[in-house]
């Protein structure tokens, strides 16, 4: 089935790579039919995955808009259609259940976030701004939001700036390099690159277990313009067709934390840095070294030439040559995140099992400059048909669980919500290398669950 | 008409000779085991009728004890040293039977004896339990032996069981771990040390078995059968099973074609049914789930009507038995490595069936393990009962479509306040590693031997 690319919203196909400024907003609605309004005049600007003409110049700005289930309540959407909606998008990512899953506990419960959390005004729309230049990203929200907010019926509950200053997150590894490519939309493919099926990215689609994932319906009699398709299975009108699940978690990472912890591992007797032993460690931690070169190809020593080369540092399987984890270990984040071939009952079943639970990344890094205080991170956001089945699913299952792989008490040692007490178990010959006592080193610090409606979903919540 | 019902009688009958098939081979293996049979592992069901108008009085109460399962006098279910893990469930929901108490046990040895065990260590708390159930003789509060009696008259068969480590009893996986700690300490000291440096393999093996035999803590036991003889005997019992599978499968195949057409023409029948609306969710399953590494399922739903399906069924139990006594023995139920203990129960004259398992990690990577791996063997024992997404030809369809077996699932979770189980953090593969370990730190390897073994720590 083609994709119907002129109705899904341009962050699922693109990452905006051209665009480092970004500048999310989270408002909440206070009048309904003037935010309807801000909506329809919004629509020629929301940026979908169309194909660009050849003579078409890059676009230097982008626009993409979400809601949460409080946000469709509160745009009139009546309770039978919030109810059409996956479980874990009706609670929201600060519910009990959810925080249980996603380790959101303790340092990173709810109560204590910036923005999306219990004690937080609630969060109905949220803006996603994108540009090639601060000033480009100044006019942009000046045209859709400051210009407009007077009259727009939203509030503004909470602004995350964006700024990507190079292709390395705040630890200063290499990130984005393992992206699933969706099946259908254009583009060239690395070698190495899963191709996924859409419909474990955009719904009403055919997913990865050869059915589409469930669709969000309303009932025809809200439909009076005719916008949205009607959905065969229920024969309801598709609200959801061409939209999405987005998560977003904006994510403190604890740098210098970090680095310290790797540093007191790795020093020697005389409490001088080895430099090369910390490179190491750190680099056994991620799965890959700083460059983005994988371990699994290159165990001993960085490779910058093979992490900068987007057709060698992701064409790789554990395996063949890493089976035991001697080079890349089993606890490490990239084989957690993405475990490849390693996964029960045998490589090729695991690769068939592994693609259920993938996720388009769109994260964008920030930072932070308070009195005497910085804070750096990331604004994670990933695109996922299901969230209990890939984003909650690998957080719970892969990266939280301390028994991923047969281990007994390691959870990842990079983003899971690990409090001390657990260890960092490195294979090795003839017996593994063992770190205890690992802290925490990302810290969720505000975030919501999000539905991304496709453009005539879109349209059709302008004419509600 | 009379036809298909001597049709139907005579498939009856097959049904029949399968099951007595399976029974005698069950036996015949166990013979063969002169070993080892008193700590074999069981499982126990009781099914007891609850006072209607103490229901509520139950309910709270098991709440209570579910709430603090280790600190409670009354009950005090981790003194009994053969219990791995028990769990009270009411199944009160459908007003047309009689409210029910379960009590699935999966313990060392007979029943008999774990009753006995159970009477003896936890009389309280039976008593008070029990006191709201019908039939209930009040003089067993202080009469241990009456308290046996009663139980034992509760309990129900299991058509079929499944095992994640067999052989192993309760003492010898929880000398397992410790051995397995013990080790862990001492690496830890030695590398501290800096004494396994330019060792190999076999070097540290011998380090440690040393350790343990002379300073160690813990004294390793040794498995009745080891992992490997499990893995063989898994292979023997599965040729063997061919071998009298063949014959008697071509043995049967005239009542094997009538029996497909009469499935055909059944499940056309469901296909065509519309997608009933859904069922509420307990709210309360989902506080319950991911307190611990392990977790409890309950899965209850009725039987489609009628004796065929009733009998495919029971035919289905039986053949899932026999596959998990005689080949899936090796910790793993048709490619889940995760489950400790599972049984189904037929119930009110085989009109309802009740799926338990204690399995590791979360609902979610367990129902996805269902999918991924196992949706053949259980769409053909839930392809038989009522809501299920429809089954194709006995074992597609059905549980590959994960939305519809998710949401079929969630909607007949049985809410179980009361689970206890003797190791909550340890996971089926942390148990079978550490029992590998233990098993064969010992003994003489080689070199690559014991660098696959110590690979495992």
């Amino acid at each position: 089935m083609m994709l119907e690319l002129p109705d899904i919203q341009g962050i699922v196909t693109a990452g905006y790579g051209q665009m480092p400024h970004a500048r999310f907003l989270c408002l909440q609605i206070q009048d309904v039919l003037l935010a309807k309004a801000w909506l329809q005049a919004r629509l020629p600007y929301v940026t979908t995955s169309s194909r660009r003409a050849h003579n078409e110049p890059k676009p230097k700005t982008a626009l993409n808009l979400a809601l949460t289930s409080d946000g469709l309540s509160a745009w009139g959407l009546p309770h039978e259609t919030l109810q059409t909606f996956s479980r874990e998008f009706q609670q929201g990512m600060a519910h009990g259940e959810r925080t249980k899953v996603l380790g959101d506990t303790r340092d990173c419960d709810p109560t204590l976030w910036q923005f999306g959390g219990m004690t937080n005004p609630p969060i109905h729309v949220l803006l996603m701004l994108y540009a090639t230049s601060e000033h480009e990203l100044n006019e942009l929200t000046s045209a859709h939001w400051t210009a407009a907010a007077g009259t727009s019926g939203l509030g503004l509950v909470f602004q995350q700036e964006s700024y990507r200053r190079s292709v390395n997150e705040p630890f200063g590894f290499r990130d984005g390099i393992s992206q699933p490519a969706i099946e259908g939309t254009p583009g060239n493919r690395d070698p190495g690159q899963d191709i996924i099926k859409a419909g474990e990215f955009i719904l009403g689609y055919v997913n990865e277990y050869g059915e589409p994932p469930p669709m969000p319906t309303v009932s025809a009699s809200l439909d009076s313009a005719g916008v949205l398709d009607t959905d065969k299975q229920s024969g309801q009108k598709a609200f959801g067709l061409n939209g999405t699940y987005l998560v977003l978690r904006k994510l403190s990472q604890d740098v210098e934390g970090f680095w310290n912890f790797v540093e007191k591992q790795t020093c020697k007797a005389d409490g001088t840095s080895d430099i090369s032993a910390r490179e190491l460690l750190a680099a056994k931690m991620v799965g890959r070294w700083r460059s983005g070169a994988p371990l699994t190809l290159t165990p001993e020593k960085d490779d910058p030439e093979l992490g900068r080369d987007g057709e060698r540092n992701n064409d790789f399987t554990f395996m063949e040559s890493d089976a035991q984890g001697f080079g890349c270990p089993i606890s490490s984040h990239i084989r957690r995140a993405n475990p490849r071939d390693t996964l029960q009952p045998n490589p090729t079943r695991s690769r068939v099992i592994a693609n259920r639970h993938r996720l388009v990344r769109r994260g964008r890094p920030y930072e932070e400059n308070g009195k005497g205080t910085q804070e750096e991170g990331i604004v994670f956001i990933a695109i996922n048909a299901d969230i209990q089945r890939q984003f909650e699913f690998v957080q719970q299952t892969w990266l939280n669980s301390p028994k991923f792989g047969g281990l007994v008490d390691c959870k990842d040692p990079l983003t899971s919500d690990n409090d001390g007490t657990g260890s960092l178990v490195l294979q090795r010959n003839p017996v593994r290398k063992r770190i205890e006592g690992l802290p925490r080193f990302v810290f969720t610090k505000g975030g919501g669950y999000f539905f991304l409606p496709g453009m005539k979903a879109l349209k059709f919540l302008a004419n509600l | 008409m009379k036809g298909s019902r001597a049709n139907l009688a005579f498939y009856c009958r097959n049904i029949l000779v399968i099951t007595i098939f399976t029974d005698f081979y069950l036996l015949w293996t166990r013979a063969s085991r002169k070993d080892s049979l008193l700590m074999k592992q069981d499982a126990t069901t009781l099914i007891t009728r609850i006072q209607p108008a103490k229901i509520e009085d139950l309910s709270r109460l098991l709440d209570k004890y579910g709430a603090c399962i280790n600190g409670n006098n009354a009950l005090c279910l981790p003194s009994l040293p053969s219990l791995h893990f028990a769990c009270w469930v009411m199944v009160t929901q459908n007003p047309d039977y009689p409210p029910q108490l379960m009590l699935e046990a999966n313990h060392d040895g007979t029943s008999e004896n774990f009753l006995a065990e159970l009477s003896r260590q936890a009389q309280a708390g039976l008593h008070a339990i029990y006191s709201h159930c019908e039939g209930y003789p009040p003089t067993a509060e202080t009469d241990g032996l009456q308290m046996t009696r009663f139980l034992h008259t509760q309990m129900v068969s299991c058509p079929a069981f499944y095992i994640g480590a067999p052989e192993q009893s309760l003492e010898s996986i929880r000398n397992a771990i410790e051995v397995r700690e013990e080790i862990e300490r001492f690496l830890e000291a030695e590398e501290k040390a800096g004494r396994l440096q330019e060792l190999d393999a076999l070097q540290v093996q011998r380090r440690i078995a040393q350790h343990l035999e002379t300073n160690g803590a813990v004294k390793p036991q040794i498995s009745p059968v080891t992992l490997e003889e499990q893995k063989s005997r898994a292979h023997t019992n599965a040729i063997g099973l061919i071998l009298l599978g063949i014959p008697l499968a071509l043995l049967l195949l005239p009542a094997l074609l009538v029996f497909y057409i009469v499935l055909r023409m059944h499940e056309m029948q469901d296909a065509r049914a519309t997608v009933p609306p859904p069922l509420p969710i307990d709210p309360r399953l989902f506080n319950k789930e991911d307190v611990f590494i392990q977790n409890h399922l309950t899965t209850f739903v009725d039987v489609k009507p009628g004796i065929f399906r009733k009998w495919t069924l029971k035919g289905v139990l039986a053949i899932v038995n026999l596959l998990a006594k005689t080949c899936f023995i090796t910790g793993s139920l048709g490619g889940i490595p995760t489950i400790h203990f599972a049984r189904w129960i037929l119930m009110d004259d085989d009109r309802r069936l009740m799926f338990f398992s204690n399995y590791d990690g979360s609902w979610a990577s367990y129902l996805g393990d269902f999918v991924d791996k196992a949706n053949y063997g259980l769409t053909a024992i839930w392809g038989n009962t009522d809501r299920f997404p429809p089954a194709v030809n006995l074992f597609d369809g059905g549980a590959k479509h994960i939305e519809a077996f998710k949401q079929w699932s969630r909607e007949h979770n049985l809410y179980a306040a009361l689970w206890y189980s003797a190791y909550p953090n340890e996971t089926l593969l942390n148990i079978t590693n550490a029992i590998t370990v233990r098993d064969a730190i010992g003994k003489p390897l080689s070199q690559m031997e014991a660098e696959i073994l110590l690979q495992r720590l």
